[in-house]
């Protein structure tokens, strides 16, 4: 691990699986949230655009064993990114000050590097023009530009209620380095409170005790992509799926713990 | 001086022309701007622009009625978000979430529309909204000359409301006419209990973080907005030991304490058989002296559960005799215990001999009493001061007996199959008219004629206590964009009909009258004096006697803020089990060996069980977002999907994406496969309403076209009041060739 | 070009009076010349002359506004208008319920003045002024840390608007749909003043010189 400047913000979240119940309101509130356009009918499944994208896997025992396990998958918003290597027109950045990796779609070229590059398939390309129901562009949210056809895009952590939130905290006469706080659209909608965000290195914060917590891990911890996003869950079964698999993901081939791209 | 023009004097100035634009911004400029164009393409829609302001108001795409936070940009409502203050601490679903684009639903008509409705390929075509009403008008009069007022109806979707009252006015005034409601799966419960209590004022209250255990049969207490509103808020230490009752491994079973896998339509043996255990084992104090008031002077509840030892229902409930009986055991030592019923709310009523048999569980484990688990709160006649008015069950009106169904769209969401509506009209001349913003949904799917209401958001209805809520609660959904000129209010249309059809309206203004009826509810409220007011304005919750008077409560529900109160603290009252006890008892006999052993004779050798949850709550007609979320996840349950076990798929010789037919007594589906192993072996699951992937109008389902039936339907919804189970068959179908 | 002259010349030239070789070839050469300058005037013409008149549509504001009538003789400060929202936010174009107060009735005999009043004042509408600064859609851009915590003048970015007169025409970029105030006066960018323009270069510009830690996300969305 390269030294980084330890300075500015850690932004992250920690999802608890086990309080998950795959209702979908993440999804709803975040495309809500950042203007994603509902591609046509006839699309492929796997051509949405689900920046917050709720996967459906099970701990692999039939009827009556079976216990449904949901996973939610934001962008990870990796410390060292796979995305932003690969990226030929340095169309994403890793902020310094937040830790949030950003995706600039004016610049994408669309080459779609970023995408085969991610292991947690948390990236999304824009096959179709973005095209909403007519009089649906009048629920548009100002503060997150919708993209064009034939860029790629991720998760933010709502950038744009950062910007909000920012806007609000210089307004009130506070100092430019003090990390604000803010919430995502997802955090804010989960009915079960399973999703708490905060500043990783502020230690007063939850998310510093949360990555303590036994039930911590990460999603394919061991590929060291270091992921902002901590899972929590009791099920041994659970943890194996995130630590190991994520073949859950539509459309997506197995990744394993060491890279590899298995069966 | 030569001037010669040739050839090469022109290219020597088209060179120097060259040569001088690009010594100027010109290629540099277009390059840059040219580039900027390719970004901006006219197909990217422009976001609003302006100051943000929230206004708060409820929602109502469901009857729990959550606190919203509308997002508005200048004048746009961008987006709705959930309310920490507000008494359910912040909740809300992705209905709620996704309320903003209902205004803009591709289903939204845009003026009075008709169609011949009994041809499957009719499309909806705009009329003139004048004449439509006239010839409404026309149809009402000629059936009130000729003394035929039974033969009209409306369907209230969400009785309770000030617009209900209106609706039964409305029938008042025209001298006749049926007031139709459609309980579902909550409501049904809920009647269930007042029938029990034997008093139409009194509502069931059941509160589950009042329990140290809770029996959940197929309660969806952690997988449907309403389960969520009664399930208790997370993260308390005090979370009750849950025991989930469950044919399949839902996300509700995953997270309870205990999951009881039973078999499907096994409710009612497997609640008398732990009515057993807990009466012959003396595990509760009072079960003797409950069951022999619940009982009534022919017998006691005791002797009625005589019968259902757990070794004679274990079969029935496939479950061991043993799990039963350690149930009953855990339930009596963390009593007091809270049994609720409702099932899958998708699958309709769980059935009243289930319902009733649920309920005494519940008294026997705690309640109804001061503290208890289960309470009391008065009903919403009883919270307003308002007259008992007889409403008939849908279900109860004959086949073939209406000629005019009016039906309120107020709950797009409503499970209900428009298959099943267009069986109750006489004739080919009969119409429903549906007072709906969409073309599709509860509503909209089955009818002739619509005129167009404001969509959710636009426009002020109240919102009473859901059914089974915990506390008493009162709240109006106040205007968060204004409707477009189009979307008339149904009182008003409903005065319009009354001019229409010669009667002279009270006021010509319908809902100036709707909104005084409003009013009229908040002064009742003002005047019983009991409760608490949550207040917008300043986040604070106050008791209801701290205000100065009707109009400041007014203006606090005006705001978007909430009343309510706790339930009744009232002794325990008596339970009256319905019915002769000898029938009761014959009744429960005939159902013991559970309601798919019945079904499995004839020959269908699948238990069919219908299922929803979100996509039924709220799908009617779902917002764009979620079709969105029900294509690109597996989360919403897909209506053309049939998901089998993969041991009875293997059987079956059905591989999964296989096109089968999938057949019951009522008729036939066609589905694609999917293999789930959170089924138990031998059952067929299939999403109940209307298609969350699709965003238009509903596709016609009718039996009599030759297409495919729609699932309730299919389930023999028409037939039978309780269709949770079909016998069914499913086959592999070979695909037409292009 | 490599081949002769001769081959091609027959059917465009034009029969002089000069018959001496030596001196039609010279004079060919000065007109060669002259036509190499008359094509270089015409492109530079083209880029420095034609392309700004062409490259710009004209929008007419609205209403007319004179920021020096309600300055002096209203007396009325910057802050009367643009203010910042409770949220941080900076609600630069006031809305017209901050008009009633003084022109609730008719200032003047203007027909301007009575469209105003008629058609905005008395039905709530807001003017739908067209907006100089208005920066493209996925720009983020906040007053609040520039004005509030940089502590930086109104002029540095939007120039002298108070002592204005008049609005205006808006330009629009026909091609881009952006203003021609983000652009600058000059068609190679920018202008004489700071103020000029409000591209990119100009945000970075002065991030860099005041060490401001950049992001694409820190002004864009």
């Amino acid at each position: 691990m390269h030294a980084t400047e330890n300075t500015g913000a850690r932004y992250a979240m920690a999802i608890d699986l086990d309080k998950c119940t795959g209702c979908g309101a993440c999804m709803v509130a975040c495309a809500v949230e950042n203007n994603v356009a509902v591609p046509p009918p006839a699309a492929a499944a796997n051509r949405g655009l689900t920046w917050m994208a709720v996967h459906r896997t099970d701990n692999g025992q039939e009827w009556p064993a079976h216990r449904p396990v949901f996973i939610p998958i934001p962008c990870q918003q990796c410390e060292h990114a796979p995305c932003i290597h690969v990226c030929p027109v340095t169309a994403v950045q890793l902020d310094e000050s937040t830790g949030i990796v950003g995706q600039v779609p004016a610049r994408c070229m669309g080459c779609r590097y970023c995408m085969a590059a991610c292991p947690y398939h948390a990236r999304y390309f824009n096959y179709f023009d973005p095209t909403w129901p007519e009089g649906l562009e009048e629920t548009l949210n100002p503060d997150v530009a919708p993209r064009m056809r034939g860029v790629a895009e991720k998760c933010n952590f709502c950038h744009g209620r950062l910007d909000r939130a920012r806007e609000r905290a210089a307004a009130e006469g506070r100092p430019a380095d003090e990390v604000v706080a803010y919430v995502p659209a997802c955090v804010e909608a989960c009915p079960h409170g399973a999703i708490t965000f905060g500043d990783s290195r502020d230690p007063a914060s939850p998310m510093a005790q949360l990555a303590r917590d036994p039930r911590a891990f990460r999603l394919l911890e061991a590929l060291g992509t270091g992921p902002k996003v901590t899972y929590l869950s009791a099920d041994p079964a659970v943890r194996r799926v995130g630590l190991s698999r994520l073949d859950m993901v539509r459309g997506a081939t197995a990744v394993t713990a060491d890279g590899a791209e298995g069966a | 001086m030569t001037m010669e023009l040739t050839r090469r004097s022109l290219l020597k100035f088209m060179g120097g022309a060259v040569a001088g634009a690009v010594l100027s911004p010109l290629p540099w400029k277009l390059l840059d701007d040219a580039s900027i164009w390719t970004q901006n393409s006219s197909l990217i829609a422009r976001a609003p622009r302006g100051p943000v302001t929230w206004r708060d108001t409820t929602c109502t795409l469901c009857p729990v009625g959550c606190g919203l936070r509308a997002r508005l940009v200048g004048e746009a409502f961008v987006s709705a978000w959930s309310r920490p203050s507000h008494p359910d601490a912040g909740a809300a679903c992705p209905l709620g979430f996704a309320l903003a684009q209902m205004r803009y639903h591709p289903a939204r008509v845009r003026g009075a529309c008709a169609r011949d409705a009994r041809s499957a390929a009719a499309r909806w075509r705009m009329v003139d909204a004048d004449a439509t009403v006239a010839e409404i008008g026309r149809t009402l009069a000629d059936l009130r000359a000729a003394g035929r007022l039974d033969q009209m109806a409306v369907l209230d979707l969400r009785p309770d409301r000030a617009l209900s009252l209106r609706y039964r006015e409305f029938l008042q005034r025209q001298g006749g006419g049926r007031y139709l409601v459609a309980p579902d799966a909550w409501q049904a419960s809920a009647a269930a209990f007042t029938a029990l209590a034997g008093s139409s004022l009194l509502a069931p209250a059941p509160a589950p973080s009042r329990a140290r255990a809770v029996l959940a049969f197929g309660t969806p207490l952690a997988d449907d907005p309403r389960g969520l509103a009664l399930a208790p808020r997370d993260g308390s230490s005090g979370r009750p030991y849950h025991i989930q009752v469950d044919a399949t491994a839902t996300p509700t079973a995953a997270r309870a304490d205990r999951w009881l896998p039973a078999r499907p339509g096994s409710e009612l043996p497997l609640a008398l058989a732990i009515a057993h255990v807990l009466v012959r084992d003396e595990l509760s104090g009072d079960a003797r002296a409950l069951a022999a008031g619940a009982g009534g002077p022919e017998g006691s509840f005791a002797e009625l559960v005589a019968d259902f030892a757990p070794e004679r229902v274990a079969d029935a409930c496939g479950l061991a005799p043993s799990d039963i009986r350690a149930t009953a055991h855990e339930l009596a030592t963390h009593r007091p215990a809270l049994v609720l019923g409702v099932g899958d709310p998708g699958a309709g009523p769980l059935g009243a001999e289930e319902e009733t048999a649920i309920w005494c569980l519940s008294v026997l484990l705690g309640g109804p009493g001061a503290g208890a688990p289960l309470a009391l709160r008065p009903s919403a006649t009883a919270l307003f001061g308002e007259p008992e008015a007889a409403a008939t069950a849908l279900s109860e009106v004959p086949d073939g007996s209406l000629e005019l169904l009016l039906v309120d769209g107020s709950f797009p969401g409503a499970p209900l199959s428009p298959a099943l509506l267009r069986r109750k009209l006489r004739g080919p001349d009969a119409r429903i008219v549906a007072l709906s913003p969409y073309a599709g949904g509860a509503a909209g799917a089955g009818a002739d004629l619509l005129l167009p209401t404001p969509a959710p958001g636009e426009w002020l209805d109240d919102v009473p206590p859901p059914a089974l809520a915990p506390v008493s609660s009162y709240a109006w959904s106040p205007v968060v964009a204004a409707a477009p000129d189009w979307a008339v209010h149904a009182a008003d249309w409903l005065a319009r009909l009354e001019a229409a059809s010669g009667l002279q309206p009270d006021s010509a203004d319908g809902s100036s009258a709707h909104r005084a009826g409003l009013e009229r509810r908040a002064a009742a409220l003002m005047a019983a004096g009991s409760g608490e007011v949550h207040d917008p304005r300043d986040g604070s919750t106050r008791p209801l006697t701290s205000l100065a008077g009707p109009e400041e409560l007014v203006t606090v529900l005006d705001c978007g803020g909430a009343w309510s109160a706790p339930a009744l603290a009232t002794p325990a009252i008596a339970l009256q089990l319905p019915g002769h006890r000898s029938a009761l008892a014959l009744r429960w006999r005939a159902l013991a060996a559970g309601r798919a052993e019945a079904l499995a004779a004839a020959g269908r050798p699948l238990v069919l069980l219908p299922g929803g949850g979100l996509a039924t709550t709220g799908g009617g007609v779902a917002a764009p977002v979620l079709a969105k979320l029900g294509r690109e996840s597996e989360l919403l349950p897909d209506t053309r999907t049939a998901a089998v076990s993969p041991r009875t798929a293997r059987q079956l010789g059905l591989r999964a994406g296989t096109r089968a037919e999938l057949a019951t007594a009522a008729g036939t589906r066609h589905v694609d496969v999917v293999h789930d192993a959170s089924l138990p072996p031998g059952v067929v699951r299939v999403a109940t309403g209307p298609d969350p992937l699709d965003l238009g109008e509903a596709p016609r389902a009718d039996a009599a076209t030759g297409r495919d039936l729609d699932v309730p339907s299919l389930c023999g919804a028409a037939d039978r009041p309780v269709w949770r189970l079909a016998g069914a068959t499913l086959k592999e179908v070979r695909r037409a060739r292009d | 070009m490599t081949h002769d002259d001769d081959g091609l010349r027959p059917r465009l030239e034009i029969i002089t009076a000069t018959t001496d070789p030596n001196a039609r070839s010279r004079s060919r050469r000065i007109a060669g010349a002259l036509f190499v300058v008359l094509g270089l005037a015409t492109g530079l013409a083209a880029g420095w002359l034609a392309l700004p008149a062409l490259l710009y549509g004209r929008q007419e504001q609205p209403l007319p506004f004179n920021h020096l009538v309600h300055v002096e003789a209203a007396s009325m400060s910057c802050e009367a208008c643009h203010i910042f929202a409770v949220d941080g936010s900076f609600r630069g174009i006031p809305a017209t319920a901050g008009c009633v107060d003084c022109h609730a009735e008719q200032q003047g005999a203007t027909e301007a003045e009575r469209i105003l009043v008629e058609e905005y004042i008395a039905t709530g509408r807001e003017i739908p002024w067209l907006v100089y600064a208005r920066q493209p859609d996925n720009v983020y851009f906040s007053h609040a840390p520039h004005v509030r915590r940089a502590g930086l003048e109104c002029r540095r970015c939007h120039g002298d608007r108070g002592t204005s007169t008049g609005t205006p025409p808006y330009e629009v970029n026909r091609i881009t749909g952006y203003s021609h105030a983000l652009w600058g006066p000059r068609i190679q960018g920018g202008g004489p003043n700071e103020w000029d323009s409000m591209k990119m270069s100009d945000c970075v510009d002065c991030h860099a010189a005041s060490g401001v830690q950049d992001h694409c996300l820190m002004c864009h969305k």
